[in-house]
């Protein structure tokens, strides 16, 4: 019993299991990032990894996710500028946000900033200045209900909302506008469905 | 041989409708409209406000009120809803009202002062106020002469004589135009 003690002290005492491969400091076996909290779906998709891309392919444009959690904000209020800034350039969206007088611009401007930098520190953008927003949108945070007081002893529940903003940068200038539906393609459209029907359960 | 028989029905159906008429005259006097009988009032007051009338009345307004208020019948739907709230008239606009700033490079508004650049002589001018506080060293103290800002390296001339002079640890700022 007592060999199997040191066998098994030994064994614990392995130098391969305290020192990372090529570090000469102890690994810690604490985990140091929070895993009870759920990592967001969002915050996922920057990890996804793409198998290398054949030579004649045309080159792949840049995604970057990223997102802020809990914003002290309305979501129906917020979308409004998510709204604003979809589909258009990053140095435009900054520049509309800078001068929107509502509270969430500030929000946003902070969340484009930090993608921004994001982009170019660990996702290999060349240019900060060519990315465009492509998805922008908002989400319901958690709801708190509080008591809110009114005259004569009367009380009402309000709730204390907040929300979430998620962006999508992707490298390359932002596309063109769609060009607006006229009546003739609307007519044209028209006609064609008119001459796909057929007849149906018959010879 | 012809016998007329008289059937004495018709005088009993005279004296009969006489005494049926004596009857309803009796019973229902204001039908006929001969005179009234004794049991109603002689004046008939309408439209008298009793104390009485406006507490009854009261509970029935309410009533009546809750009844003609307006609410809506139909719980709007969520289609509906966005029609409201994404119409373009909600939507924020666009500004095309930006511009760079030819100093310092950032964003501006046209009819707006660059808010880097304002910031900028911001600070400067607390300092200078700091400056003349400290040499003031109390409230009401300005003197009744102008003030002169000197950096370093500058030296009085002619037109700076009788002025108040006041002095700033560092290099003149390129912005901050001497006379």
């Amino acid at each position: 019993s007592g060999a199997a003690w040191a066998r098994g002290l030994l064994s614990w005492a392995r130098p391969e299991r305290w020192l990372a491969s090529g570090s000469l400091f102890p690994l810690s076996c604490i985990h140091t990032s929070t895993s009870l909290q759920k990592i967001g779906k969002w915050e996922k998709k920057n990890r996804i990894v793409y198998p290398p891309q054949l030579p004649g392919e045309p080159r792949r444009p840049a995604e970057i996710y990223h997102c802020r959690r809990e914003i002290k904000y309305s979501k129906d209020k917020m979308w409004y500028l998510a709204k604003l800034i979809k589909g258009m350039s990053i140095d435009q969206a900054l520049a509309q946000l800078e001068f929107s007088d509502k509270k969430g611009a500030k929000v946003i401007k902070e969340v484009l900033l930090e993608a921004q930098e994001m982009a170019v520190r660990k996702h290999n953008v060349e240019f900060k200045s060519n990315l465009h927003i492509a998805e922008s949108q908002t989400g319901r945070g958690r709801y708190v209900k509080r008591v809110r007081c009114h005259g004569k002893g009367m009380f009402g529940m309000m709730k204390i909302s907040r929300c979430h903003y998620f962006v999508k940068l992707v490298e390359g200038p932002p596309p063109p506008p769609e060009p607006p539906k006229t009546g003739f393609d609307q007519a044209k459209e028209y006609v064609q469905q008119l001459r796909n029907r057929t007849l149906v359960h018959t010879l | 041989v012809l016998v007329l028989i008289r059937s004495p029905l018709p005088h009993l159906r005279s004296l009969l409708q006489r005494c049926w008429g004596r009857l309803e005259r009796s019973l229902w006097p204001g039908v006929f409209g001969g005179q009234s009988s004794p049991w109603v009032p002689a004046l008939a007051v309408q439209g008298l406000a009793l104390p009485q009338g406006i507490d009854d009345a009261k509970a029935p307004s309410l009533l009546e009120s809750i009844v003609w208020m307006a609410a809506p019948k139909q719980r709007r739907t969520i289609e509906v809803n966005r029609c409201r709230r994404r119409h373009p008239s909600k939507l924020i606009e666009i500004k095309r009202n930006i511009d760079v700033c030819p100093e310092c490079g950032n964003l501006k508004q046209k009819h707006v002062l660059c808010g880097y650049c304002y910031a900028k002589v911001k600070e400067e001018t607390r300092l200078i106020r700091m400056e003349i506080y400290k040499k003031e060293g109390g409230p009401f103290n300005a003197p009744a002469v102008e003030t002169v800002v000197f950096y370093e390296g500058e030296k009085l001339t002619e037109k700076d004589e009788g002025k108040r002079i006041i002095e700033r640890a560092r290099k003149r700022p390129s912005w901050f135009v001497q006379n």
